[in-house]
């Protein structure tokens, strides 16, 4: 373990910005939902009917487990937000644990400091280590939030802020440690990351069936998703879950250590099944991108194919609460416009929207990391001019957003047809996510922009990314000006009834085109992998 | 200039913000010619070769690849080049031999008899991905793909970085054999061994500037003798008094004076060693080394 303070120091250091982009934004959530709970529900009679309709409703048990009576904000803070916390637990911690210890490892970093003399256990200690302690700084951040906010919500408790707290750690610590197993069976960074993500989707399912079915409930053992409910902040507040878990995630890390301990560097247990190794038949750069994209291109289908169904099956519920002047219709009128069905709609397709332009920017950005890496460099230089390089790249960028809209837009009405049918709502399914391409046009645009100007400045376009989520689904709680709220790529549409509103729409594809033309001319005239 | 010239960069000049990389650089590679290109580490080789490539813009001067400018016709130049870079970056999920489909799928033509012959001398693997081949195996891919392309002109930026001793020698028969039948190529080194073998001609940069370009016979002559001395150790300091005298430098190691001196102060030299009766003298022109080392220290 030589040199394991150095090597935690350095990874901090080199990660420090991501690590910091999950923390605060998290945060931030979690102080703002608790005061808007106690805004628009003051006590515990107007939170009734939310109550027994969020119990009731299959979407959202789905999607957030059962809701614990009697609702007070404490247990909702910690079922809706939480929700979300245990997710972004999870994936931080998988992103994070998979960039350190297995990516680390493939670029070469983890050889070069064993040259130096630094202990063999350390590339596996150091990311634990860090990891844990991120996702511990996330739950001491979590439950801080919580203790502060007690001198202007009433119902929140002491012992309900710590155990939430507590919580989204242990979730954290149980992903790290099932990814840092994960990280010796996968053959590579991207096989460890692409199992380990998938086994969160197993672990979601798991948590699922053990909500739907009273004989399954051990089954919140199994996965770091079900822990919380286990603990139960805000309800029983049980401490002795946390301790379990914590045993059974230090559990998961020994077996982890011994398979650290018998890999070879740079091998795997798993068998390689990352690409057919049959010789290929190529016919430039179109058939050589769909070859490469094919993947991941099936993989955020199935991924949003599958987030809009469980949107569409939320449907059925959720008008029944967005009865004039109940509690939660004054809340959601925060947060969109017109009638129930259409509010609703807009809610889900936003969210649904943004995860097509989170894959179509993730797309647009791997120019600049093909650059990066010198795959620009190499195409160029067999003949392909920067012109092509550049158009065909878009074009087969803008296909795919255009593919997965068409998806999320098939799969959000055909489920709200099984759910809802009222006020036009299946058709609002599928007009609201496919008038909202221009957006994710904006977004490409916008992203080839910077990739064409600055590539090293990629990855800024999450921040447009993360604040049309902030801004659509928490201005009009936060009562952000209108101009704030319209500065988003999604949330512009048009409807199925009235006037259709094409000024924003047009703004959206005038962007597009302004910036693609933009990120053209940068890419054409700068340096390449300079 | 009335010959065609593959290479012909005049007066080139690029910069990176307040740093000058290539400060007015000359550089012509004459058809079916193998030039040699060196410079020490940071001397703006890998720069000039990108500016050849049309991957960086010039600042200044004036570029030309096989009659066109790689600013505005990179595309077209470089169907007909082939190019290894010093730093091989392939696609790590695929094949060795899907990466060469690859290729040959972006350039348009191929010649696969030719990739299977060149498989075969450098012994290369074509079914293992490329992730799981070391640093001389990537190289391997990246030398088939270039060697077997049919291009009119190489430019070859450390080639054998990662080859075995055997490998080197499959490269050089290869290089030469496409020299031969006319090809030109553009060859960035650092081993002098296989510049001297394979080069007919060289150009030395150094701080984005030539400081040497000719063809090797004529550098070497031009270039110093170095004349070798083995004495009885109380002879070699009175010869060194008497070399100083005739401001002749000498180093040795007390049985051992090497001399460097040019063509015109040999006799002055050989006539000091024979008036100490020293039998064991070698006189031979500066090795490549050498002459290249003069250039590569700082001044």
């Amino acid at each position: 373990m030589n040199s394991l303070w150095p090597s935690m120091r350095l990874l901090v250091r080199r990660c420090r910005i991501q690590i910091l982009a999950w923390l605060l934004p998290l945060w931030a959530l979690v102080a703002s939902t608790a005061p808007s709970y106690e805004d628009v529900y003051p006590s515990l009679a107007e939170r009734e009917m939310l109550v027994g309709a969020m119990r009731d409703s299959p979407g959202t048990r789905i999607l957030y487990g059962i809701l614990p009576t009697p609702g007070t904000i404490g247990q909702l803070v910690q079922w809706e937000t939480g929700t979300y916390l245990v997710w972004c637990s999870g994936l931080m911690s998988i992103l994070l644990t998979c960039r350190m210890m297995r990516g680390d490892e493939d670029t070469g970093l983890v050889e070069i400091s064993r040259g130096t003399g630094v202990g063999r256990w350390v590339g596996f200690w150091a990311p634990v280590f860090v990891v844990w302690g991120t996702t511990a700084l996330l739950g001491a951040g979590i439950s801080g939030v919580m203790l502060a906010e007690r001198s202007t919500v009433e119902e929140l408790t002491v012992s309900g802020s710590l155990a939430f707290g507590a919580s989204i750690t242990i979730t954290g610590w149980g992903f790290a440690a099932l990814t840092a197993l994960i990280c010796q069976l996968g053959r590579d960074l991207t096989q460890a990351r692409g199992t380990a993500i998938g086994a969160f989707g197993v672990m979601f399912g798991l948590r699922v069936a053990a909500d739907d079915r009273d004989g399954l409930s051990w089954l919140r053992w199994v996965t770091p998703i079900g822990w919380r409910d286990i603990v139960q902040p805000f309800t029983d507040d049980s401490w002795a879950p946390v301790i379990i878990c914590t045993l059974a995630a230090l559990g998961i890390l020994g077996i982890a250590g011994l398979a650290f301990g018998k890999r070879e560097l740079l091998s795997g247990y798993l068998p390689d099944r990352t690409m057919s190794t049959r010789r290929w038949r190529v016919h430039g750069f179109t058939g050589l991108w769909v070859r490469l994209a094919r993947s991941g291109f099936l993989g955020w289908g199935a991924g949003i194919g599958a987030l809009a169904a469980l949107f569409g099956a939320m449907t059925g519920s959720f008008t029944d609460m967005l009865a004039p002047d109940s509690p939660t219709k004054v809340w959601v009128d925060k947060m969109a416009d017109g009638s129930a069905v259409k509010q609703l709609m807009t809610l889900l397709t936003t969210m649904t929207v943004l995860l097509v332009a989170s894959a179509a920017v993730r797309r647009a950005n791997t120019l600049a990391q093909e650059e990066r890496e010198g795959l620009v460099e190499l195409e160029i230089a067999t003949g392909m001019s920067r012109a092509r390089r550049y158009w065909v790249h878009l074009g087969l960028v803008v296909l795919e957003a255009i593919m997965l809209t068409g998806i999320a837009a098939g799969s959000l009405a055909w489920v709200t047809s099984s759910q809802l049918t009222t006020d036009h709502a299946v058709a609002r399914a599928a007009v609201f996510v496919l008038t909202q391409i221009p957006g994710v046009l904006a977004a490409i645009g916008l992203a080839m922009a910077i990739v064409g100007l600055v590539p090293r400045l990629a990855s800024v376009m999450w921040v447009v990314i993360g604040w049309s989520l902030f801004a659509q689904s928490f201005g009009g709680l936060v009562d952000l000006p209108d101009w704030a709220r319209d500065l988003s790529i999604v949330g512009h549409c048009l409807d199925v009834v009235g006037d259709p509103e094409w000024v924003p729409l047009a703004v959206q594809a005038g962007i597009a085109i302004a910036s693609l033309l933009v990120g053209f001319f940068g890419f054409s005239r700068r340096d390449v992998g300079s | 200039m009335s010959e065609f010239q593959p290479i012909r960069v005049e007066s080139l000049v690029k910069r990176f913000g307040s740093f000058t990389a290539l400060d007015g650089l000359d550089l012509v590679v004459s058809p079916g010619e193998v030039h040699g290109f060196l410079g020490p580490n940071g001397a703006g080789k890998s720069t000039t070769i990108r500016v050849l490539l049309g991957l960086y813009r010039p600042d200044a001067g004036i570029v030309r690849v096989l009659g066109k400018d790689p600013a505005h016709e990179s595309a077209t130049i470089n169907r007909q080049v082939s190019y290894i870079p010093g730093d091989v970056a392939l696609w790590p999920n695929l094949t060795g031999g899907q990466v060469l489909d690859a290729l040959a799928g972006l350039r348009g033509s191929r010649d696969e008899a030719r990739e299977k012959e060149l498989s075969e001398l450098f012994d290369l693997d074509l079914s293992k991905k490329v992730r799981t081949y070391s640093k001389g195996n990537r190289q391997k891919v990246a030398l088939v793909a270039a060697l077997s392309a049919p291009t009119k002109l190489l430019i070859l930026d450390e080639p054998t970085s990662g080859l075995d001793p055997l490998m080197e020698k499959v490269f050089t028969d290869q290089v030469r054999l496409l020299a031969e039948r006319g090809r030109t190529v553009l060859l960035s080194s650092h081993i002098l061994a296989e510049v001297q073998n394979l080069c007919s001609a060289v150009t030395i940069i150094k701080a984005g500037r030539v400081v040497e370009h000719g063809d090797l016979a004529t550098l070497r002559r031009l270039s110093l003798t170095r004349v070798e001395m083995v004495a009885d150790p109380s002879v070699l300091p009175q010869v060194t008094t008497e070399l100083a005298e005739s401001g002749i430098k000498a180093t040795g190691d007390g049985t051992r004076l090497v001399i460097q001196v040019s063509t015109e102060q040999v006799p002055a030299v050989l006539g000091i060693a024979a008036s100490h009766q020293i039998g064991q003298v070698t006189c031979e022109p500066a090795s490549l080394e050498d002459l290249f080392l003069s250039h590569y220290q700082e001044s």
